[in-house]
């Protein structure tokens, strides 16, 4: 683009991309007093609100609903029933995705952040095009997400191998499907999809569930799960994908060195990329947006965040922490990301939840590691709620006693983890958590409960 | 106004300390400079004078671990301000913090701060105030980076990182000085810092002077290497000194709590330089060793030393040290008692002299010897006496056996 072009107008700041990372630093950049504008070619909201958190969370939500109504009966509730009808599920999940599309929406305005509709690219240093127009901006926050990837193995092009996001537009439960990995996102689409009646494999190239977990929450998780309909291959690598004779597909695994080829109707796939296509890097000289930990590319006034920076597993509070801290830097601040106090979760049932460190990470990070386990079970609101697998662990540092990671497999761990995460900001010890006076009875109580074990004073445990 | 009493900072790398007894009853007359409560640290004990006059309010009961800065009692103008103390503030037995490991945090969080810029709470992450707690840090003086100020773990690493200044540093933080060389304080030249700042810090050091013939001594040698069976200078004034402790026991003693320990065994320490530090193994029971065991027992140690394998029991233990600067051509130097013992003598360079005697100028060897001792449970006296007899053992070994 030539530099005589007409420039539309100049802003403080423009951020491209308007799911959870790009909102959150439009509005944050309006807060501080900067002209702020914000690009979307489709989707206020994003990925997470139209395709991914709002859909399956309401998905796992359904999930243990129906988890909940298998043991009513023994809580004296006569006649429910507990089968999924996926045809009302989707309309509930039409109705809340564009009721929260169209609040995004709102928002913004109201926050008084100009909304560009269009797809947004970079041309050159500091300018922005969305369709005909042009822009000029101090700074730029690419929040552009992800688009959908493809697995490497042969036949990965076949119509039966899709990806999640397929599922949710077609509204369609297959009868077999083969999931492909065993991390939050893949084990959520696994449940859900044996809820709804189909029959289950999850292939996984790790030898545990939930990699990136704390190993103990993932054991945890697969023994709780050992009545659910859901067949587990760890250690296990797709060869090939074909069409079979009789439908859907014939897929080779390799399982200990071992193949076998079985039929699946479809084959769900969880490949993500940085979505970089069309949106102009070369003008800046730019190959991807690798960010330093104060979110800034390789560009003076780019800034990158969210899973457009390449920073997986996509997590969009994760985002939406790195899109306020790239708006106050790109506006003069000098603020870092620390992805070790952003949460892992997955809305499994039970929920899984984990911030800061594992044992493992712990102990490579050098320095003596102190844990304590509390299993929730020994809890009354465990056993009320039916939950008998299920447990928090932390990790401390002997030396000083501080709080390394939490890790928590229960009911409502994702809400648990809250506590977690305030406690690792706040740099809090494992005294302070042994001490906290949480309420009884819940399943949160556990999270002192195992930070006295930590410390050798466990008042529940025998 | 009451008068707080709080807890002085007894050396440099002090942190705390046990508040062993108070020494008047609560709502008793305590006068200005009297004995008003014990101090006992890793190192040292220490009985604190009374900051003023005042009816004495103790907050904290015997056996407390108390961080230094911390205000224990009060002195009270009168009774109905003392009335008024111990209803404000919770008597001795209701204040008693246990002195169990587990909770040091509540004594090094006492809201009473050491007198720092702005009274009142300091704003800090708990794992800040634990790694503050580990490494002694003030936490007043950390500037903080945390949301509002807030002191985090990173300004307290940061804080470990710069030296810190001691307390009457003549060179301030604004120096325009450069740093050629960052040394930090650990490990051996630790305990050296803490020893020596902890020996005058402690005791009422005063050295003595004299100078002796060395004449016997080079003869001794001479004699010594010719018949094939080579002593040490050193290895003579171990012996010389460990046999003038026996008839000067009190010299070989230390301070325990309020009481004075003469020691039965005669544990004689010799300072060494290999390169990494000042160590100061020690020959024991020298009093019982003819020369030659001592010269033996010196050998093994120096090479022990060299070799880095000094054990901590060679090094532990002492109750007198010796220590040599004549190979460096010192002519005479003031030692620092090594606590916990009590004295130790400086032995400077053999120089040739002219000495005027029976009217008449001669040249002889003499070397020169200082005593250093804790005038507290030394008299001068004492001391002289002692150094006297060193002194005659060196110019006249005969006199050892």
């Amino acid at each position: 683009m030539g530099s005589e072009e007409t420039v539309s107008e100049s802003y403080d700041l423009m951020v491209i991309g308007a799911g959870p990372g790009g909102v959150a630093a439009a509005v944050r950049g309006r807060q501080l007093g900067a002209k702020t504008a914000l690009v979307e070619a489709a989707h206020w909201g994003g990925f997470c609100l139209n395709r991914a958190c709002v859909p399956t969370k309401l998905f796992a939500a359904a999930v243990e609903r129906r988890r909940g109504l298998a043991t009513a009966a023994r809580m004296g509730l006569r006649d429910v029933g507990g089968e999924i009808d996926p045809g009302a599920l989707w309309a509930l999940k039409e109705e809340l995705v564009s009721y929260f599309a169209q609040g995004t929406e709102g928002l913004l305005k109201a926050k008084g952040v100009s909304l560009l509709t269009g797809r947004g690219r970079l041309s050159g240093p500091g300018r922005v095009a969305v369709g005909e127009s042009l822009y000029e901006a101090n700074a730029v926050i690419l929040a552009v997400g992800a688009a959908w990837g493809r697995p490497d193995f042969p036949g990965a092009g076949l119509a039966g191998v899709v990806h999640p996001g397929r599922l949710i537009e077609e509204a369609d439960i297959p009868a077999s499907a083969l999931v492909l990995g065993a991390g939050p996102w893949a084990l959520e689409w696994a449940q859900f999809l044996a809820a709804c009646g189909c029959r289950v494999t999850v292939a996984a190239r790790e030898r545990g569930l939930l990699p990136g977990f704390d190993p103990e929450i993932g054991q945890r998780l697969r023994n709780a799960w050992k009545n659910e309909p859901i067949a587990f291959l760890t250690g296990c690598r797709v060869v090939r994908a074909e069409e079979h004779p009789e439908g859907g597909l014939a897929v080779t695994l390799s399982v200990k060195d071992r193949e076998e080829t079985r039929r699946f109707e479809r084959a769900i796939h969880f490949e993500r990329r940085p979505g970089l296509e069309g949106l102009g890097l070369e003008s800046v000289g730019l190959k991807d947006l690798r960010v330093n930990e104060r979110l800034a590319t390789a560009v003076p006034g780019l800034w990158a965040v969210g899973d457009a920076t390449g920073c997986f597993p996509d997590l969009s509070h994760g985002a939406t922490a790195m899109g306020v801290i790239a708006a106050e830097n790109a506006l003069g601040a000098h603020r870092a990301y620390d992805p070790r106090r952003v949460p892992r979760i997955a809305f499994t049932s039970p929920q899984a939840a984990s911030v800061g460190l594992s044992e493992e990470e712990a102990e490579e990070a050098g320095g003596e590691v102190i844990t304590g386990t509390a299993a929730i079970a020994a809890g009354p609101m465990a056993m009320i709620q039916g939950a008998a697998h299920g447990v928090v662990k932390v990790v401390g540092d002997k030396r000083y006693g501080e709080l390394l990671g939490v890790h928590v497999l229960s009911p409502f761990a994702t809400e648990i983890i809250g506590a977690g995460v305030l406690a690792l900001q706040m740099e809090a010890t494992l005294e302070e958590l042994a001490d906290a006076a949480l309420p009884h009875p819940t399943i949160a109580e556990s999270l002192a409960e195992a930070a006295r074990e930590a410390l050798g004073r466990t008042l529940f445990l025998p | 106004m009451a008068i707080e009493i709080a807890v002085p900072k007894l050396g440099l790398t002090m942190e705390e300390a046990v508040l062993v007894a108070w020494k008047a009853a609560p709502g008793a007359r305590v006068r200005k400079d009297d004995i008003v409560l014990v101090l006992e640290t890793d190192k040292v004990t220490f009985e604190m004078p009374s900051p003023g006059e005042g009816l004495l309010h103790p907050l904290v009961p015997p056996g407390s671990r108390i961080a230094v800065g911390q205000v224990v009692g009060y002195l009270a103008a009168d009774a109905a301000e003392l009335a008024r103390l111990a209803a404000e503030h919770p008597a001795a037995a209701a204040a008693a913090e246990p002195t169990a490991a587990g909770r040091p945090a509540a004594a090094a969080e006492a809201p009473p701060a050491a007198p720092g810029p702005a009274p009142g709470r300091v704003k800090a992450s708990p794992a800040a105030r634990a790694i503050a707690r580990a490494h002694g840090i003030e936490l007043a003086g950390v500037a903080g980076s945390g949301p509002g100020g807030r002191i985090v773990r990173a300004d307290v690493l940061a804080a470990l990182e710069r030296p810190r200044p001691a307390p009457a540093a003549p060179f301030a933080a604004a120096s325009p000085l450069t740093v050629l060389e960052d040394i930090p304080i650990t490990g051996v030249r630790r305990a050296i810092f803490r020893n020596m700042q902890a020996s005058l810090a402690t005791q009422a050091q005063i050295t003595l002077h004299t100078e002796a013939s060395a004449e016997a001594l080079l003869r001794l040698r001479r004699r010594r290497k010719e018949a094939g069976a080579p002593v040490s200078y050193n290895a003579v004034f171990v012996q010389a000194i460990a046999r003038a402790l026996r008839r000067h026991p009190r010299i070989n003693a230390s301070v325990e709590g309020d009481r004075i320990r003469v020691w039965r065994e005669i544990h004689v320490g010799v300072a060494m330089d290999f390169g990494g530090g000042l160590f100061v193994p020690k020959v024991r029971h020298a009093e019982a060793k003819t020369l030659t065991e001592i010269e033996d027992e010196l050998r093994r140690l120096a090479e022990a030393g060299r070799a880095g394998r000094l054990t901590l029991d060679e090094m532990s233990l002492g109750t007198f040290t010796l220590t040599n600067l004549g190979a460096w051509g010192v002519d005479r130097f003031t030692p620092i008692v090594n606590p916990p013992e009590s004295a130790i003598l400086g032995v400077g360079r053999i120089e040739e002299k002219a000495v005027a005697a029976g009217g008449e100028v001669r040249v002889e060897p003499r070397v020169a010897l200082s005593l250093t001792f804790d005038h507290r449970i030394i008299d001068g006296a004492a001391g002289a006496a002692f150094l006297q007899t060193v002194s005659r053992f060196v110019e006249e070994p005969a006199l050892m056996l």
